[in-house]
């Protein structure tokens, strides 16, 4: 491969700044030195370069370290926040549904045993009113 | 000692959760993380997600890390690519801009020139900015790595075929492709 061959394809894998082309090609790297046609493929690197140094980025790294650093500074989690807390598994919030609902029953049937009679008629409203005025006794 | 013996003996600290050594890596390794991940994908929320599981990966598997194989450099950069790329499958595509981008400009930024002060001026450069974002966007996944990889990171072809497993040859193809796209649609 030609010097100005060479000098091409580097001018076009890493574009105009000598810099970033491999430490033993840098020699090659001065526009006085060029002929019209690499001189011109020079300027078209050079011009993209610079579009490309135009793609300016947001900088959130203080934010993102302060972030990080806490989340491994943090203790580890305790069986209840490991399992209960966090619900994001789909079959999580069903375990503490059916947990609940199962707790219900039971005590649901606690109730039934404890021998309370539920009741909606009118007679019995009378009677349970009149209990609670001391009427009469129960 | 030199920097990647350095680092080594950092990562070794790291590894049994030395909190001052993972601080000192995060130093000097998140911005750029940060830096590559945001222009792969152009999204603040899933940038910040890559990042924090990036070093949460060193932090959980540092004695992972070898070395003798790759700079940690390279190492956090392949953790970071291939975190985005699965993102990427998940997502299809993600949008070029964030929608808060403009309000982001004018908070800090990382290379810019400081002239945003005026709208006009600031406008300009949401402007040329979004031009640039919207070219590297439109280049295939593989080349638009590789151009970030090389151009914006700073890594040798050997170090880019590292994380990507690529021949220097075929690393010098993607790059050559994707600065000629890039030539088409902004010159």
């Amino acid at each position: 491969m030609s010097e100005q061959q060479r000098l091409i394809q580097l001018l076009k894998l890493y574009g105009s700044d000598v810099d970033r082309w491999p430490e033993e090609d840098q020699h090659l790297g001065d526009p006085d030195m060029f002929d019209p046609f690499t001189l011109e493929v020079w300027q078209e690197a050079r011009r993209l370069d610079q579009r490309l140094s135009e793609d300016v980025i947001p900088n959130r790294s203080s934010e993102m370290r302060w972030r990080i650093h806490n989340l491994i500074s943090a203790p580890p989690a305790t069986f209840t926040e490991r399992w209960l807390l966090p619900l994001t598994e789909p079959w999580r919030p069903a375990l503490v549904h059916a947990l609940i609902l199962s707790l219900g029953l039971l005590t649901s049937d606690l109730v039934q045993d404890s021998g309370f009679v539920d009741s909606t008629d009118y007679d019995d409203a009378i009677v349970w009113a009149a209990q609670y005025l001391g009427d009469i006794q129960p | 000692m030199d920097r990647q013996k350095e680092e080594a003996a950092l990562v070794k600290r790291v590894s049994s959760h030395d909190a001052d050594a993972f601080n000192e890596l995060m130093l000097r390794f998140l911005p750029m993380i940060e830096r590559y991940t945001f222009r792969l994908c152009r999204s603040t929320e899933i940038t910040e997600d890559v990042v924090q599981e990036t070093f949460l990966r060193l932090w959980q598997g540092a004695d992972r890390y070898d070395p003798a194989k790759a700079t940690l450099s390279t190492w956090l950069h392949r953790i970071a690519h291939n975190l985005c790329m699965d993102l990427f499958r998940k997502h299809q595509r993600l949008s070029p801009l964030p929608d808060d981008w403009e309000g982001e400009l004018s908070d800090s930024t990382v290379n810019g020139t400081d002239n945003a002060n005026t709208p006009q001026s600031a406008f300009e450069q949401h402007r040329k900015t979004a031009q640039v974002a919207e070219a590297l966007d439109a280049l295939p996944e593989r080349q638009r790595s590789v151009l970030l990889l090389s151009y914006f990171q700073g890594f040798s072809n050997q170090e880019i075929g590292t994380i990507h497993d690529l021949s220097i040859a075929a690393v010098e193809s993607l790059l050559a492709r994707a600065r000629r796209n890039l030539t088409k649609r902004l010159l």
